[in-house]
């Protein structure tokens, strides 16, 4: 099916140049709409991409086989603020990946502990201890200055990435 | 695990100062506080310096704030901790913990039970622009759990909260109700309204919730009677018309407007 569909498409492209040359420029659909999902997903390939444990389980199997990546109360029921805990995070993730470019192993957790605000990571061990200290205290004081809570960082170094399975 | 063996150990510091009892020497060195949490505002009978050196707590600074004052404690018939989150086995360990903790220093668990789960339901368009026959659903639960303790002083429930609010997991939100009590044998003005069982009494109840924020923000509910002139009779008579309500408890159900039952 996928074949024949192909064919198709290069009639109809061949078809289209024709008629776009004769200055009429209407495009067809020639494919049904599939809409499958895409979040967060990473597409099955030739078997030779890496992934972790967190990018291989889809969305769909957060709270049975996934943690939550991102802990505070503002979802639960009766609860508000949960737009700015968002755009914080949004900014945070964004903010350690620059600041500690190429050494994340996984997706950072953070948690909201009252007013307390602690960032787990986990690292490649690409850099000396010493810049890495530099840098979580670095990051520990400008994020506490930006968002006026106490900023506490928890890291965890491996050696390489850990592998969940190849896709 | 480290954390829980900790905690339990504190728990039990904690009871020892709550109810007055000092540990002979033998017995005070096996419990040694980690780092010690500040008691701010828990009422304690005088202890002396050696004793607390021999319970192993080393911050003397919270305990030297506590004063004793002459106007009576509040007590509270029940103290209802409703806790909530996404992750139901984050709430079975909470609960584990509290109930623990309740159970250590020597409060009465009534009971503790799970409420049912809420779940928001939300449908959106999959597609940015049409397709409205494309869609995706998304849904939040909201799992519970209440802790309901009875007979509890202002003191004591003041530092149960504190314990257990300190060790809240992340994710998780409480809320706090407390029903206060008059004391037996007390004209008071404040006491609670829970439920009225008695059908004769119930008629002649007003009710006026006066609910006000605690400093720790947690909602208290406490009702005002309206005349305060008659004292408890202890039995179970009504004062107002002197009739006796066997179905009537006295103690923990049915208040009446002008007196304490």
């Amino acid at each position: 099916m996928a074949t024949s569909l192909v064919r198709q498409t290069k009639l109809l492209s061949i078809v289209t140049s024709q008629l776009s040359s004769a200055a009429c420029f209407r495009n067809i659909h020639c494919t049904a709409a599939c809409l499958k999902n895409r979040a967060a997903r990473i597409r099955v390939g030739k078997g030779d991409k890496s992934v972790t444990y967190e990018q291989a389980y889809h969305p769909h199997h957060i709270g049975h086989r996934k943690g939550w990546l991102s802990q505070h109360t503002s979802n639960l029921q009766g609860e508000d603020g949960a737009a700015e805990r968002v755009v914080e995070d949004v900014f945070i993730r964004r903010f350690m990946y620059g600041t500690f470019h190429g050494c994340l192993a996984d997706e950072i957790v953070i948690k909201r502990r009252g007013n307390l605000l602690v960032i787990c990571a986990v690292m490649i061990q690409k850099l000396l201890p010493s810049k890495f200290y530099f840098l979580i205290g670095y990051t520990e004081e400008l994020l506490s200055h930006f968002y006026k809570c106490p900023v506490k960082i928890e890291m965890q170094t491996v050696e390489e990435k850990v592998v969940y399975k190849y896709l | 695990m480290a954390a829980c063996v900790w905690s339990v150990r504190s728990v039990r510091v904690l009871s020892e100062i709550i109810h007055g009892h000092v540990l002979p020497a033998a017995a005070a060195v096996r419990h040694q506080a980690g780092t010690s949490r500040s008691l701010h505002g828990a009422r304690a009978p005088a202890v002396s310096a050696r004793h607390l050196k021999q319970l192993g707590v080393t911050s003397l600074r919270s305990l030297s704030q506590v004063s004793l004052s002459e106007e009576p404690d509040a007590l509270y018939q029940k103290l209802s901790v409703r806790v909530k989150g996404h992750d139901r086995s984050v709430l079975d360990s909470f609960e584990f913990f509290a109930s623990l903790a309740a159970r250590e220093l020597g409060l009465s668990l009534e009971r503790a039970f799970e409420p049912r789960k809420h779940t928001e339901k939300l449908t959106l368009l999959k597609s940015v622009h049409i397709f409205k026959k494309h869609r995706v659903q998304y849904e939040t639960r909201t799992h519970h759990r209440t802790i309901e303790i009875s007979r509890v002083t202002g003191s004591s429930a003041r530092v149960y909260l504190e314990y257990i609010q300190r060790n809240l997991p992340e994710g998780v939100a409480m809320e706090v109700t407390k029903v206060t009590a008059a004391a037996a044998g007390q004209t008071q003005s404040c006491f609670s309204i829970t439920h009225s069982a008695c059908l004769l009494c119930r008629p002649l109840l007003k009710r006026s919730r006066n609910t006000s924020r605690n400093r720790c923000g947690t909602r208290a509910n406490w009702s005002r009677a309206v005349s305060e002139q008659h004292t408890v009779s202890g039995a179970g008579l009504c004062p107002l018309t002197a009739d006796s309500h066997p179905n009537c408890d006295r103690q923990s159900v049915c208040v009446c407007v002008h007196g304490n039952c």
